[in-house]
């Protein structure tokens, strides 16, 4: 199976959201609901040096999420309906909308906040990287839609071979280990390792619905 | 949280049928080793309280699904998804238990016959306990997947059920000191053993935190549930050890263990509500 998955270069990501509306518009959700997300991690301070002087370690960077595949999706494994599949040929983790029962286990269980419920189908739904769109042998229409050109999606391997330096996380997305996403990730120099404590997610409010603290 | 998941339901879920699983065991038990045809059938009338709590919990666990119609795909995930164990576990003790209800107003009823449905269902009930328990070994969820989650679930069961076993024996007018004794015995260890286990759960808790949370801000009141919990289950236990005692009218028995079930599943329920607030992923 080849698994296909995203790139995403966070050197080029000014977080302007294109990506998002262009998903929005094209898979036409309501206002409550978006497949792709971008979230601003930020943190640091200004030091006063007390001679006049100030050092700054502040930071702030984007970083654009769909659904990352992954190999071992926490979604599929515990959905009780098996209405959570991985696409035989593109390793793609798509919901069957006939077997859903809308009990919510990929909501809950999903590290990266991607399975929502929808309330008025009462399903789960999320971003099937535009699996249509990669069978007619198009390209994602978030990856499509960047004005950077920060998203590219293909073959994870050919993805991660192309590109020097790739991560399959950067905070405040969390360790790999739990899931294996299938993203490939270029770290800008502010990027911070998964788990880091520095900063915060400054828009929690629009991306989990969670208000920054 | 727009996932669906009810508080609410699932807490209602987890505190009435695990317990109802326990007091039918203490039925079961009453049952098996019962003296008299008559204490036999008056026990078997009584089966319907235990299958009716867990069935009143089941109910409330499926209120929170999306969509119903596709329900019965959740027997699809069997052997696969903790879930969808549960779901089987459940379906079949509240049709060994139901079945039996009905079936033992049969006119002759074979005591083997009875006797062997009864072991199912204990077996199908220790079932459900445990899948129920299982169901929150999620990776994802630091906060539930911990060796607490399923010890809080049976501590639980343990505290309620037997009280409540103790109102469905002493509504069947059977009064086995023997096993009232150790119902109420188990009831006082499990709260022992609950309160515990509560405490070192919220002590764990400083140590769990995510991107945009710390665990413990999740549930600023938990230590406050724990209490209430310690407050309603010794409440609860002492009411239920209380209508032991010989000497007093049957009503005020009765009386005595309504109470105390309703306040046994109360001390449950408190911390089931924590439980389902604790939820968070190891991401965002």
């Amino acid at each position: 199976m080849t698994q296909y998955g995203f790139y995403f270069d966070s050197t080029r990501c000014t977080g302007c959201r294109t990506c998002e509306m262009a998903c929005k518009d094209y898979k036409n959700l309501p206002q409550t609901i978006a497949y792709r997300h971008v979230y601003d991690y930020e943190g640091g301070a200004w030091t006063d040096a007390g001679d006049g002087t100030y050092t700054s370690d502040a930071f702030a960077y984007h970083v654009s999420l769909g659904c990352q595949h992954c190999a071992m999706p926490a979604c599929m494994a515990k959905c009780p309906s098996g209405a959570i599949s991985k696409d035989t040929d593109t390793g793609l983790v798509l919901i069957d909308e006939e077997k859903c029962t809308g009990v919510g286990a990929c909501v809950e269980t999903c590290p990266y906040n991607v399975p929502v419920l929808d309330e008025e189908a009462k399903k789960g739904v999320k971003c099937d990287g535009c699996a249509e769109r990669v069978s007619a042998g198009l390209k994602p229409i978030c990856v499509e839609a960047c004005p950077l050109r920060a998203l590219e999606f293909g073959d994870i391997e050919e993805l991660r071979a192309a590109h020097e330096g790739t991560v399959a996380g950067i905070a405040p997305m969390p360790s790999p280990d739990e899931t294996t996403p299938s993203i490939a990730i270029l770290p800008c120099p502010a990027a911070k390792e998964p788990g880091d404590a520095t900063g915060a997610i400054a828009n929690g409010k629009e991306v989990t619905g969670v208000p920054a603290a | 949280m727009t996932s669906g998941f009810d508080a609410f339901s699932l807490a209602l879920f987890t505190t009435l049928a695990p317990a109802g699983v326990v007091a039918f065991i203490a039925l079961a038990l009453a049952r098996l080793g019962v003296p008299g045809r008559e204490a036999a059938v008056r026990l078997d009338r009584m089966v319907a309280l235990p299958f009716s709590i867990a069935l009143v919990g089941f109910i409330a666990s499926a209120t929170h699904l999306g969509t119903p119609a596709n329900a019965l795909h959740v027997f699809s995930g069997v052997g696969r998804s903790p879930l969808s164990n549960e779901v089987l576990a459940a379906v079949a003790f509240l049709f060994l238990a139901g079945s039996y209800w009905m079936a033992s107003f049969k006119e002759r009823f074979p005591d083997a016959l009875a006797r062997l449905w009864l072991l199912l269902g204990i077996g199908a009930g220790c079932m459900l306990a445990v899948c129920t328990s299982l169901a929150y070994a999620v990776r994802t969820v630091p906060t539930w997947d911990t060796p607490f989650t399923p010890a809080n679930l049976v501590l639980g069961a343990l505290l309620a059920g037997p009280v409540l076993g103790l109102l469905c024996l002493g509504a069947a007018r059977v009064r086995s000191r023997g096993l009232e004794a150790a119902l109420a015995i188990v009831s006082f260890g499990a709260l022992a053993a609950g309160a515990i286990v509560l405490g070192m759960h919220a002590e764990s808790l400083g140590g769990i935190a995510n991107n945009e949370f710390t665990a413990a801000s999740l549930v600023p009141h938990y230590e406050a549930a724990v209490i209430a919990h310690c407050a309603l289950g010794v409440l609860g236990a002492a009411a239920a050890a209380w209508s032991i005692r010989r000497t007093q009218p049957e009503r005020l028995v009765i009386v005595l263990r309504i109470t105390a079930s309703i306040l046994a599943l109360l001390a449950v329920f408190v911390t089931r509500i924590g439980f389902y607030h604790l939820h968070m992923t190891v991401g965002f």
